[in-house]
């Protein structure tokens, strides 16, 4: 008897995505997300002297300068998926541990050197073609922060 | 028809918008499985739903759920996405209350019309700005609570 294991497509661009993540491959990463994805990353939030600026828009702007910054000031930077629930509409959520050692200022928060280890919940539809249509993820952004040596809101 | 797992979102909702974790406690039994990394909660039973529903980040005055999205996923779970807007005040420092809208995923498991698993995720520094705190850990301070 021959049991043949089947991955659904929707957990397997979903599987694609993080392994680019792990490899910190930003281009495969926004070419796995269709050209007009919604990107959303609610905590992350860049508070300057006169306008506050909210990681929430595309994955070709806001979500490409964000991924390629975090690569940049964790170099080392790793994502450990725990589970990933699906439903037969494309919608995925992903329980997933990021985790890293801080190299280069990052937001408000100056390079420590600290190291960080927080739960995060991802939420992504997959598209027709495939690719996803909109990535959301949230997370403890004031835990990274203190673990990260930061402890001031802005 | 509305379905177990709908009965149960919406009586989860109407426990946050009360500030009441009596209106789902029976919903709730030994096994159901809390997590909010925000609180740092990650337990079982009636009393970690009633700590998670009773926190200071959860339990807002004139509390209101905008549910963004309402999406069932295989294996009887369920997201909530949804921004939760209230009241918020850090009495001990006699602060004026000030409107707060933070930003929810909540990942919940539904067997049997009981919720088996709740992992509620939120941004402290979210609210902690729009309170007008200048540091997460004084606002710990004067909640009593880690948000």
């Amino acid at each position: 008897m021959t049991i043949e294991m089947v991955e659904s497509p929707i957990a397997s661009v979903v599987s694609r995505f993080f392994d680019a993540f792990q490899r910190h491959d930003v281009d495969e990463m926004v070419e796995l997300c269709d050209w007009n994805a919604d990107f959303n990353y609610p905590p992350l939030e860049f508070i300057g002297v006169q306008r506050q600026l909210k990681a929430i828009g595309k994955v070709r702007g806001v979500g490409k300068i964000v991924w390629s910054g975090m690569f940049h000031s964790f170099p080392n930077l790793s994502v450990t998926i725990e589970q990933i629930s699906t439903n037969p509409e494309g919608f995925a959520a992903v329980e997933a541990t990021l985790s890293g050692t801080q190299n280069a200022p990052w937001g408000m928060c100056d390079a420590l050197g600290r190291s960080f280890s927080e739960d995060h919940l991802f939420l992504m539809q997959v598209g027709p073609d495939n690719r996803l249509t909109s990535l959301s993820a949230y997370w403890n952004d004031g835990s990274v922060c203190r673990q990260l040596g930061h402890y001031e809101v802005d | 028809m509305i379905g177990n797992r709908e009965r149960v979102i919406d009586e989860l909702i109407k426990g946050i918008e009360s500030g009441s974790p009596d209106a789902i406690t029976p919903r709730v039994n030994s096994a159901t499985v809390v997590r909010a990394p925000a609180l740092g909660l990650d337990s079982s039973g009636v009393e970690a739903v009633r700590t998670l529903l009773s926190c200071d980040p959860i339990a807002l005055s004139e509390a209101h759920c905008e549910v963004n999205q309402v999406r069932e996923l295989s294996e009887s779970r369920s997201i909530v996405e949804f921004a939760l807007r209230g009241s918020y005040s850090t009495d001990a420092a006699h602060s004026i209350p000030v409107d707060v809208r933070v930003d929810h995923a909540w990942l919940i498991k539904e067997e049997a019309g009981l919720l088996s698993q709740i992992s509620a995720y939120w941004c402290s520094n979210q609210l902690a700005r729009q309170a007008g705190s200048r540091t997460t850990s004084a606002v710990e301070i004067m909640s009593g609570s880690s948000i």
